[in-house]
């Protein structure tokens, strides 16, 4: 699987908030599927130290990084809004998929099985 | 002209019903930019005929008349189209513009609140990651366009699901999704004939998107299950009402889409909606041609001599 630089960056951040505590260069490596060079990695975690964009603390002899997630509470606080959005303002954004029924879910999963 | 004006509404009344199924026999990328494009014309032809159905009956006033070179007593024995249809016309062309005002009117004011709260955000390139329990995920318009997906959704996920996630998100940003989607809002706001091909349209668009995740992680199946997934841990924390105005198009026909082989491009479907297209048009080329004809044949014998 081949990736851009930003898109492997955003995979590392995604890895890293999703976990929301320290991680060394290894944790990280296994969240993501294990199948990426440690190098690569480390690479990635370096620049993103760099940017801000992650924090890090020595562990041994290696570094544990932490995601820098947006505390700015305005901007937080309208975001929450966004993700409650309803009308016009819900238009504007395309959201990845909504809410299910019992029934829906139930043919949905009955699909995905039939499948198999 | 009357006859021209009632096959240009059934050929829009037509396009309506036959868009949404055709939208289905199509690569979704193809498939969004010809509905919302068949759409926009259909729109506009409509309110192009009503309106001029309705001038048949307005230019008949004397003050409007006086503004344009034709005797009102000349256009009202000509006009085939009597007072009060085209008195309808009329107020059926208001209400559309009112309405298309209206709306967009809304959606600006929404897209300024949106930017409004990306403004300042640290993002990742354009992901930005909220630190909230709730699972969701969505992206905002470019330009200056951001996913935004929570870390409750984040933890919920697997890699390769997370992978599935951006990669669709990336796809919204890429080919300004939001826009197509704002495009087929307004021309259903214009005519409430066009809204199931505008839902259509909202949900080639998010295929669209699947379609590029499905080729970024080199799995369909993937693709489906992470939807499905999302689905339903968005049911626990969403509000039943929420759901309705969420656009996340149909999930049932993503998520059969995606198990079923990835789309072909079919040349000769893509032929035949264009040639269709241009056929919907002749009754409204008709209309625009026979109701100059008309306030020509009306025209006073002094008028035109100007020189």
């Amino acid at each position: 699987m081949s990736r851009g630089r930003g898109d492997l960056e955003q995979q590392v951040f995604a890895a890293l908030a999703a976990d929301g505590g320290a991680m060394t260069t290894s944790d990280v490596r296994d969240a993501l599927g294990g199948e990426l060079a440690y190098t690569t990695v480390m690479t990635v975690l370096g620049r993103m130290a760099a940017k801000g964009l992650a924090t890090r603390q020595r562990v041994g002899r290696s570094y544990a990084y932490t995601a820098v997630v947006d505390s700015a509470e305005v901007a937080a606080h309208q975001l929450h809004r966004l993700l409650d959005a309803r009308g016009d303002r819900a238009a504007v954004l395309t959201r990845f998929a909504r809410g299910l029924s019992a029934e829906e879910s139930q043919l949905l999963v009955d699909l995905l099985q039939d499948d198999e | 002209m009357t006859t021209a004006a009632i096959l240009g509404l059934i050929a829009i009344v037509g396009y309506a019903l036959i868009a949404p199924a055709a939208a289905r026999w199509m690569a979704p990328s193809v498939a969004t930019k010809l509905v919302i494009a068949g759409n926009v014309l259909s729109a506009a032809s409509g309110v192009f005929i009503l309106a001029v159905l309705a001038f048949t009956w307005i230019g008949q006033f004397p003050f409007v008349a006086a503004q344009g070179a034709w005797s009102p007593a000349a256009l009202h024995s000509d006009s085939p189209v009597p007072a009060w249809p085209a008195a309808i016309a009329g107020c059926l062309v208001l209400l559309a513009l009112l309405s298309v005002l209206v709306t967009g009117l809304r959606q600006m004011r929404a897209l300024v609140e949106v930017h409004r709260a990306c403004r300042g955000l640290t993002a990742v390139g354009d992901l930005v990651v909220l630190d909230d329990e709730r699972p969701d995920a969505f992206s905002t318009p470019q330009p200056a366009g951001r996913v935004i997906v929570t870390s409750g959704l984040l933890r919920a996920l697997d890699p390769r699901q997370r992978a599935v996630l951006l990669a669709h998100e990336k796809s919204h940003l890429q080919h300004h999704h939001a826009w197509w989607n704002l495009a087929a809002g307004l021309t259903a706001a214009v005519n409430p004939v066009l809204r199931p091909a505008a839902r259509a349209a909202a949900t080639a668009v998010e295929r669209w998107a699947d379609e590029d995740a499905a080729r970024a992680v080199g799995d369909r199946r993937l693709v489906a299950t992470t939807l499905v997934r999302v689905a339903q841990l968005q049911t626990r924390f969403v509000h039943p009402e929420a759901v309705v105005g969420a656009t996340g198009g149909d999930l049932e026909t993503r998520v059969r889409a995606l198990l079923a082989p990835p789309p072909r491009h079919r040349p000769l479907v893509i032929a035949a909606a264009i040639a269709a297209f241009a056929l919907f048009a002749l009754p409204a080329a008709a209309v625009q041609h026979t109701g100059e004809a008309l306030f020509e044949h009306a025209e006073r014998p002094v008028a035109g001599q100007h020189t």
